[in-house]
């Protein structure tokens, strides 16, 4: 679980030798984040997802001496993830309809889950990412404050208005 | 309700596969790019150059073992010279290269993206204290409505109220008098627990309300005893002339528009905790 219960910085202190040392810290950290926001980026089973994963991580171990923290790392990384998700989209032919996956066994709390990623997709990024670390990943407003290099007052209201966000578009959905 | 939606998106939590992050891992690596790992033609141009470091160190070697007809320039010397220029060149390579663009490229963009979240932060700074001021004003029409409301119903009420036990406790005039103005001192003070519902943030509003309600009520009620007599008194044990609950001095259906409807199940909800 990335940062949890800790209170650690984005990029390793100046004790790290390498960007080697940094990425591998970052990759610890966050992979599970970004794989769960590609997941639900691609509403597609998990392998497509874990591809993209990989193209993902390629890059940004490619990109991380350009960057410089002055966002944060999981701000950056989604920008990434969200770049190869519409790669992986032009690759693989896109359907009219953003719809539930279909599922081998489509049982009624499946079915509901499909639908909430729905509402979740729905809702901006800037709002959906602080309500996934929040309750996804389970981060305190300080972490996400840090992994998104905004300053905690936003983080606060940007989660008190995804969730109005989630709500109507829950609501649309029924 | 917040809960039951925040429930609702935590089992919808995609699972990430075992083994998943080896993979990446795996895969990362065999794309030789871990972070600072060297570029395959960086590693190429640094064997080719120590492979001409070594064609000329030959060279020179059989330059230096010829004898007297060997031309009368220092072998170390040219040796040197070539090296220099080899150095130039590679540098040169490594600055002209596509990667190196790349790279520069890739930090500007960076920079750009990095001052445009800047700037999306300052925006919605802006956007956030004009929605702040809109709310303010509207909480504030919204008190006044509130405020007119209760008015308007509650001198019926209250006329009813006195009507009621003027008939069931046999009232005196003076009594009936008395009871008017406890009931009228009532609205007051239930007027003034109301407009405090609007005078803070949602958020900051007092978790209180009910207690104060009930403390209200509590209230009426002795001081009605106190004006009463015991036979009088044993007749009105338990009528709850004033009502304890804050939904009782709620607007009622002539307020229920959608705003109004938040602006109330909010206060409800918050009051509530």
């Amino acid at each position: 679980m990335p940062g949890q219960g800790s209170n650690e910085n984005l990029l390793p202190g100046p004790g790290s030798t390498s960007h080697s040392d940094e990425f591998r810290v970052l990759f610890e950290r966050y992979h599970d984040a970004v794989f769960r926001q590609i997941a639900l980026m691609l509403g597609r089973d998990s392998a497509a997802a874990e591809d993209v994963a990989q193209e993902t991580w390629l890059r940004i171990s490619r990109s991380l001496k350009t960057f410089e923290g002055r966002s944060g790392f999981y701000a950056w990384a989604c920008r990434i993830a969200s770049n190869e998700v519409k790669r992986w989209w032009g690759r693989n032919r896109r359907p009219t309809s953003l719809g539930p996956e279909p599922s081998e066994d489509p049982g009624e709390g499946r079915e509901r889950d499909e639908l909430v990623r729905e509402a979740l997709r729905r809702i901006p990024e800037e709002f959906r990412q602080p309500l996934l670390l929040d309750l996804w990943e389970g981060l305190s407003v300080a972490e996400i404050s840090r992994a998104l290099g905004v300053p905690e007052g936003t983080v606060k209201s940007r989660l008190h208005r995804a969730r109005e966000k989630f709500r109507q578009a829950w609501q649309e959905l029924q | 309700m917040n809960d039951d939606f925040d429930n609702l998106i935590r089992n919808a939590k995609p699972a990430v596969p075992a083994g998943a992050r080896a993979r990446v891992l795996e895969y990362v690596g065999a794309h030789g790019a871990v972070a600072s790992a060297p570029a395959p033609w960086r590693v190429f141009l640094r064997a080719a150059a120590l492979v001409l470091l070594a064609v000329f160190a030959g060279v020179a070697a059989a330059l230096v073992s010829r004898p007297e007809t060997a031309p009368a320039v220092d072998p170390v010397a040219q040796l040197a010279a070539d090296v220099k220029a080899l150095e130039t060149q590679v540098a040169a390579l490594e600055r002209d290269s596509l990667y190196e663009q790349l790279a520069g490229l890739q930090a500007e963009v960076a920079a750009l993206e990095s001052s445009r979240t800047d700037s999306a932060t300052a925006l919605e700074q802006v956007v956030m204290a004009q929605l702040e001021a809109r709310e303010s004003r509207e909480r504030e029409e919204w008190r006044q409505r509130h405020i007119e409301h209760m008015r308007r119903h509650y001198a019926e009420e209250q006329e009813a109220t006195v009507e009621r036990l003027r008939r069931d406790l046999n009232l005196s005039a003076e009594q009936e008098k008395a009871v008017r103005e406890l009931l009228t001192e009532t609205g007051k003070q239930a007027e003034e627990l109301i407009g405090e519902v609007y005078t803070g943030r949602r958020h900051r509003r007092d978790p209180r309300m009910h207690d104060k309600f009930a403390e209200l009520a509590n209230e009426t009620e002795k001081k009605l005893a106190e004006l009463l007599n015991e036979q009088q008194r044993g007749r009105m044990e338990g009528t709850g002339i004033v009502s304890a609950a804050p939904e009782d001095w709620a607007p009622r259906s002539e307020f229920r528009d959608d705003t109004d409807l938040d602006v109330w199940t909010n206060w409800i909800n918050v009051t509530r905790e």
